[in-house]
Order: structure tokens, then C-alpha cells, then sequence
């Protein structure tokens, strides 16, 4: 009490506020998740004064495919920047959603469209886009591995993923110490020699419009498995690029070196979260082995 | 047989009124020694004193002797003249000699001449009047009293009876041996002969049977002229020394007597202030009655009459006739509120509660007018009124993720300068508060609140008008400036806290009690 009087005492005397600080209107909470990235427009799809709305949306089934089902989060707030970035606050978990997924953690969507009825919801036909590798995951309540899909127990609230997701129970927790070649997957290069002297490693540094921060050794499949008996421990095999290579195998961020994270037990450059402003825009399957047929195309 | 008796008993009055006659001697000096400094209302008061006198002290023409700006030779001639006129009817004759001027402990001071007290009441007190009276109005001039051995009497008796055959000396002097005496610019006169006079026209009358005795003028003017001199720099005690035998007091004034004269009776005891013509005019008399239903005569001629009461004025505007009586009970009035008085420096301070119903203006983005109530506690002072004051306001804001609320609660300090009109007054002034300001927010996550500590700052415009004798009706508004800490928000989440300034309005309607 002495110290509140204290307080406006001098704030009488030297016009200064204390104590904790009045929001207005735009205040909205603590966010439970804020996910920030960027905003890429492919092919001039659409221009960028049109009235756009970035959303969050819930897949009561657990599919990533963009259809009628898909429910809009109300308590979001975004703030975009373009051309090239956004931020999205969620302040409330998803309520008032019948789920029909079968399990505790539910799988929402960053979806761009263009409200041209100005009507504030999100129908057909009026999708722009959406964040491609990225992931919202609710869980009702603290869930096992068995029952996430990113593979680890999840505990209540909503936290973010980066898809595929694994969607099967991690076994081991602490990745198996690499040994033989795998030493050096994973390792920084400039130059495949930096990796080994098999003609099978490759130095990777850009792949698509990622870049590798300085370098990433990774063994290719061309010529087979390197090793007659198959894997070498700590390195897994990824084969949804176009080259399938050996890559670091991760359990945590921690696995990674830094400016890589661990993403689907692979360690990946850390890039940010991308939202694509596409026509034809197509969510990438939650679990790898789902295909094609589990994402989609907007109604539109 | 009832009338014959009557009859006779009136003729026996006016025989004995007619049988005593009045001698009156008024000396009046502006100018004293070389070194001091001149008086600006000696010889006003002398005057003033024979014109009294005379028109209710029942004082021929003939038997009035002034001497306005004499030497000492001038007086001393004129009561030689005057004691001369006195033997012709002594049996029947008083003598009354008043002065006023400068004076110390060993005389009167006449201009660059002194009359000795000594030589001043040997021939007063040589003269063959059966009743000598000498009232001195000037500096230490109780050396005159001190000089006959008696005590000032500053707590005998009044004494009642009757006049049946009196004689002697009696000695009225304006100030103690060791005192000076004061006057007034604003009563334009001494305090001493001023309340002599009020006394003497009525305010004096104790006893209330129309005849002002000279114990009860003496009695008047002591308390009041003491009173008068709390305000100055130094007390002023009036002394009175008598040697009179005989059972009764001197009548000195009667106030059906006067030619011209009319009356003001008032009603309720109170201080009268009367001013000649208008509120603008010059103070005619300062008088405090302290019964109800006295009896005071004045010159007939218009009046502007200030009734003084410890918490509120009343005005009155009063003809008054010769012959006729006013009575202020009857006369339509202004009722003036304390307030005002102390501004006006009629009174010490002031003191007053009110309650307001006040809005502000938001301060949130968001944020609606805010409606309150604030409580005042005033204090008046002739340059400025103070006032303590607690407030509390309430708004509500409506957002889309659920409505909050914002209470305010402040505790200040206001100045104002005050300038009063005839339907009222208008204050100026500025408002400096502590703030407690508590948010409660209805969020999607669920309630939060806050509590944060600011300032506020600002100008002040009331405008006041009184509702009778002690309530008022306050308007008041102003600017004011907030400050308080805000957060910063970016994209609906906290990113940071700043001190805010908020430039907002606000007003407030409500009563209050001045007390």
C-alpha cells in the first residue's frame, strides 16, 4: 500500500503511470500461439489490394483437405505485412466444433482467401492460398504418442507443426548415436568432397527456394544403399525430394545443428512458415504415406 | 379620573425634559503635532458627533459649540465661553465635551498646541453643569482617566433606573493610557466615535425603552471597539471613569427626538452595515445588535442594509421617511451566500461540501464517456477556494471479443479564483488528481484484470448559484490531461507498456452545502 501511494504520489509530482498498463480495444489477450512467416505470390494470381483474409480453420474430420467441413476460428487476429509477411494470433483454443477425427488432437489449417461478397466467412470459390508446411494442432487434452500424429505424447492447448507430420509413435526417443559414414550426414560442406570421398555424397545448399545454411552433407540412393546391411544408425532416409538422400536423423531441435531444426525426425533448415498466394492451392498431406488424395484443392 | 392622571404625568415628563438643558462642546483636530501624521476623520467625527447631538440629544442650536481645527487657546476659550452660557441655569444644565484628534498621555494635541488633561477636566470639571461629561477620542488618551485615579471600567454594570437627580463627572476615553487609537478607512471615522454613534442612534439601546443612557452607549462602543481593534495591529480598550451621585444614568439620546430622523427597526440580531443610497455608497453605520426587534434612527434618505449573520448576508434596500419606521422583517431581501462574504474579505474562511454527477471523456480507444460522481470538500479563502475532492467514474467498453469495464477512482486537489456576479460567481482554477484506474476485460481466454496508477491534470471552469441561504448549485468543466500506463498493442497482443497522456474533457452538475 505504502508502495501504491508512493506511486501516485509521484505520479502526481512528475506525471508518470505506474502499476500495470490499460489496453484498449485492440487488445485481445495473451496469445496461446503466434505463428509468424511469409508470403510468397505465385504467378501474379491475385492483386494484393483485393479485400484478402488470412484464417485459421479446423478439420473436424483430421484431413487437410480444404472442403465445406473446415470450421473458421473467430478468436485470430492477423496482421499482414505485404508483401512479404504475416503474423497470426490465436487467443482461444477452437470451440463449439463437433469432432469427428476419432481422437484428442484435431488439425487446423492457415488458409488465405479473398472475401469478395464481404460477408466475413470464408465460402467456395474463394480460395487465394495458404501456408503449405504448416500445421495448428489442437489437443482437448494432454494425448500419448499413440494418439498425436506427430508421433510424441501432446499435452493440452494448441501448439504449431510443421507438415508432414510423423503420424506414428516415436520409438526411440534419443536418437541412436551416428556411426561409420552417417558421422557425416548432416555436417557442413561447401563442397561434396567436404563429405566423404564416395561419389554418392552430395553437398546440398539450395533446394527449391530453401536455403541450407552452410551446407548439408546427405548421401544419395542413386547407386543403393551405401552399406550392404542397410542403415547406418543416425541417419534416415528421406525420399519425398526429388533426389532421395541420407539425412540427419533428430528427435528434437537439440539433435540439429543450429539454424536447423527437427522436423518429421529429419534435421531441416529452420525456415520460416509460407504462405502461398496461389490459384490451384494444395495443403500438403498431414502424414507422409497419406498421397495425394488426402490434401486437395479448394472447392473453387 | 384615569385620563387627569394621565395627563399630568406627561405634563410632569415634559416639564423635566425641558427643564434640563444640554451644553455640548465637539473639538475636532485632523492635524497634531509636527510628527504626526495627520488624521483624515477627527473633524468628520466631531461632527458627526454634534449632528447626533443635537438631532436626538434634544440640543439647542445656541447651546452647541464646535471647534473644528483650534489651537489649544480656541478650546480652552470656547469652554470658558460655554462655562460662562452654564451658570446662568446650572441646576439645570449638562455639559458634554468631545474631542477628537491626536492626543497622548499628558494632553490633547491641538496642531502645534497641547491642552494639558490637568487644565481640560479643571474646567470641565470647574463648570457649574450638574452633569459634566468629557468623551476623548484620540491616542492615549486614557491618561486622562488614569490621571483622575479611577480604574477603566471595562465590566460594570448597566445600570437601569431611572434618571432621578444625578450630578457629577464622568470621563469617556477611546483608548487605554499606553493604546492608540485607530480609524477606519472604511467607516470613515474612528472606531471608537463610530460605535459611540451607532450606540447613540439606537444600536446602544439595551434595554430597548428608546432612551440610550450614557453607560449604554459607553458599554456599545467598548465591546465593539474592541472588537473592531482585534483586526489591528495593536487592541484598543475605551475607558470610562465617573464620579456621579445620584440614582439614575445619563440619558444622552432619545431616538423619538429627532427632526428628519426616520427608524430601522430590525428584526433578528445581527451585524447592520448601512450604507448611504446603494451598495456603492459610503458606510453610513457599522452596528452589531445583539437582541432582536432594536430600534435604530437614521437621517430619513434611501439605504442599502447588509444584515450579517456568521453564515450568509442579507440585502436589503430600504427607504426610509422622516417620521416613518422600516421594518427589515417586512422588506424584501438578497440572500448572499458565506462563499461570497469570505471572497468579498467579510469573513475569515469558508467551508462547504458538494456532490457532483460527472462525465468524462474516454480515455481508451474504444472506450465509452464515462459517467461519476465526485464529493468535494471547500475551503474559502478571500483569494482562492481550495477544494479536497475524491471522485469516481465507471465506463464500459464494448469490443468484439467481449465487452470491459473501466473504473477510475481519483483523489485531488482543485484551486480556483472566483469571481462573483449578482445571479452567481465563476471560478477558474486547476485540478491535479491521483488516479486508480482498474480495467476488467471479458477476453475469448477468459477474464483479466488491471490495475494501473496514473495522474491527471487540468483547468477548471464552475459556475455557482445560490439555492437560499446555504445551498448552491455547481456546474462545473474543464480540460484534463490523463496519464497512466498503456500497453502497446500489435496485432491484438501486448508488445509493450508506455506512459500515456490522454487530453480528454469532463463536466459535472450537482449541490452542495456551505457551511
Amino acid at each position: 500500500m505504502k508502495t501504491l501511494l508512493t506511486c501516485m504520489l509521484v505520479s502526481v509530482a512528475v506525471g508518470l503511470g505506474c502499476g500495470e498498463a490499460l489496453v484498449d480495444d485492440a487488445y485481445r489477450g495473451d496469445p496461446l500461439l503466434t505463428v509468424r512467416g511469409q508470403i510468397s505470390q505465385v504467378r501474379g494470381a491475385l492483386a494484393l489490394e483485393n479485400d484478402l483474409r488470412v484464417a485459421v480453420f479446423w478439420s473436424p474430420t483430421g484431413s487437410t483437405a480444404i472442403d465445406d467441413t473446415l470450421v473458421e476460428q473467430s478468436d485470430v487476429s492477423v496482421e499482414l505485412q505485404f508483401p512479404a509477411l504475416f503474423e497470426i494470433n490465436l487467443f482461444a483454443p477452437p470451440s463449439g466444433i463437433a469432432w469427428r477425427d476419432g481422437g484428442p488432437v484435431h488439425v487446423g489449417l492457415v488458409l488465405i482467401y479473398d472475401d469478395a461478397n464481404r460477408n466475413g466467412r470464408f465460402e467456395r470459390g474463394e480460395l487465394q492460398g495458404g501456408a503449405r508446411n504448416l500445421a495448428l494442432l489442437f489437443a482437448e487434452r494432454d494425448a500419448t504418442a499413440d494418439e498425436s500424429p506427430t508421433g510424441r505424447p501432446q499435452a493440452q492447448g494448441v501448439s504449431l507443426a510443421r507438415m508432414p507430420l510423423r503420424c506414428e509413435p516415436v520409438e526411440n526417443e534419443t536418437p541412436d548415436a551416428p556411426t561409420g559414414w552417417a558421422m557425416q550426414v548432416g555436417r557442413a560442406c561447401g563442397a561434396a568432397t567436404d563429405c566423404g570421398a564416395e561419389p554418392d555424397w552430395r553437398c546440398i545448399t539450395e533446394d527449391d527456394d530453401i536455403y541450407w545454411s552452410g551446407g548439408y552433407c546427405a548421401r544419395d540412393m542413386v547407386a543403393g544403399l551405401p552399406e550392404a546391411d542397410g542403415v547406418e544408425p543416425g541417419s534416415v532416409w528421406l525420399n519425398d525430394t526429388l533426389t532421395p538422400v541420407w539425412m540427419r536423423e533428430c528427435n528434437a531441435d537439440a539433435d540439429c545443428r543450429a539454424e536447423y531444426v527437427c522436423q518429421a525426425e529429419i534435421c531441416r533448415p529452420d525456415q520460416p512458415y509460407t504462405m502461398v498466394i496461389v490459384r490451384d492451392f494444395q495443403t500438403t498431406p498431414l502424414c507422409p504415406d497419406e498421397g495425394e488424395d488426402e490434401g486437395g484443392n479448394g472447392p473453387g | 379620573m384615569i385620563r387627569t392622571l394621565l395627563a399630568w404625568v406627561l405634563l410632569c415628563s415634559l416639564s423635566a425634559a425641558h427643564a434640563q438643558r444640554v451644553h455640548v462642546v465637539t473639538i475636532g483636530n485632523d492635524l497634531g503635532r509636527g510628527d504626526e501624521m495627520p488624521l483624515r476623520y477627527a473633524e468628520r467625527d466631531a461632527r458627526g458627533m454634534a449632528d447626533v447631538l443635537r438631532r436626538l440629544g434634544g440640543v439647542q442650536p445656541q447651546d452647541l459649540v464646535t471647534v473644528q481645527g483650534g489651537t489649544a487657546a480656541d478650546v480652552r476659550g470656547a469652554l470658558l465661553e460655554v462655562n460662562t452660557r452654564v451658570r446662568a441655569h446650572a441646576e439645570q444644565s449638562v455639559l458634554i465635551v468631545y474631542y477628537s484628534g491626536h492626543a497622548d498621555a499628558g494632553g490633547l494635541h491641538l496642531g502645534d498646541t497641547t491642552l494639558p488633561y490637568a487644565e481640560l477636566k479643571n474646567i470641565v470639571a470647574g463648570s457649574s453643569a450638574k452633569v459634566r461629561v468629557l468623551i476623548l477620542d484620540g491616542c492615549r488618551s486614557g491618561g486622562a482617566t488614569r490621571v483622575k485615579g479611577v480604574q477603566s471600567a471595562s465590566a460594570f454594570a448597566v445600570r437601569l433606573d431611572t434618571q432621578t437627580g444625578i450630578e457629577g463627572l464622568a470621563v469617556m476615553t477611546s483608548s487605554a493610557a499606553g493604546e492608540d487609537a485607530h480609524e477606519s478607512e472604511k467607516l470613515r471615522g474612528s472606531f471608537f466615535t463610530h460605535h459611540l454613534l451607532a450606540a447613540l442612534t439606537g444600536a446602544g439601546d439595551h434595554d430597548r425603552d428608546g432612551r440610550v443612557t450614557l453607560t449604554e452607549a459607553y458599554t456599545y462602543a467598548y465591546t465593539h471597539t474592541l472588537r473592531a481593534s482585534e483586526r489591528t495591529p495593536t487592541l484598543q480598550h475605551p475607558t470610562y471613569a465617573y464620579d456621579i451621585k445620584g440614582k439614575g444614568d445619563l440619558v444622552l439620546t432619545r431616538l423619538d427626538a429627532g427632526v428628519g430622523m426616520g427608524w430601522l427597526r430590525a428584526a433578528r440580531a445581527a451585524t447592520y452595515l448601512l450604507r448611504e443610497g446603494d451598495d456603492a455608497g459610503p458606510v453610513h453605520t457599522v452596528a452589531t445588535i445583539e437582541q432582536s426587534d432594536v430600534r435604530m434612527a437614521l437621517p430619513a434618505g434611501p439605504y442599502f442594509v447588509q444584515e450579517r449573520h456568521p453564515d450568509h448576508y442579507r440585502e436589503y434596500v430600504v427607504e426610509i421617511g422622516a417620521g416613518a419606521e422600516v421594518r427589515l422583517a417586512q422588506q424584501p431581501y438578497r440572500t448572499v451566500a458565506y462563499a461570497r462574504m469570505v471572497r468579498k474579505g467579510a469573513a475569515g474562511t469558508g467551508q462547504g461540501i458538494y456532490a457532483l454527477g460527472t462525465v468524462h471523456g474516454a480515455v481508451l480507444d474504444g472506450a465509452q464517456i464515462a459517467p461519476g460522481v465526485a464529493f468535494g470538500y471547500a475551503v474559502d479563502l478571500p483569494w482562492a477556494t481550495f477544494s479536497l475532492r475524491g471522485r469516481f467514474e465507471y465506463a464500459s467498453q464494448t469490443r468484439a471479443q467481449g465487452d470491459s469495464t473501466l473504473t477510475t477512482w481519483g483523489a485531488g486537489v482543485t484551486a480556483e479564483r472566483v469571481v462573483d456576479f449578482n445571479w452567481g460567481s465563476i471560478g477558474v482554477g486547476v485540478l491535479v488528481e491521483g488516479l486508480r484506474l482498474g480495467q476488467a476485460l471479458s477476453l475469448s481466454a477468459g477474464d483479466e484484470s488491471r490495475v494501473s496508477w496514473g495522474a491527471a491534470f487540468g483547468g477548471l471552469l464552475a459556475i455557482e448559484t445560490g439555492m437560499g441561504e446555504r445551498l448552491f448549485l455547481r456546474l462545473e468543466g474543464g480540460p484534463i490531461t490523463r496519464i497512466f500506463s498503456r500497453a502497446l498493442t500489435r496485432n491484438g497482443a501486448e508488445t509493450a507498456t508506455a506512459t500515456t497522456s490522454r487530453f480528454t474533457g469532463w463536466s459535472g452538475l450537482g449541490l452542495g452545502v456551505r457551511f
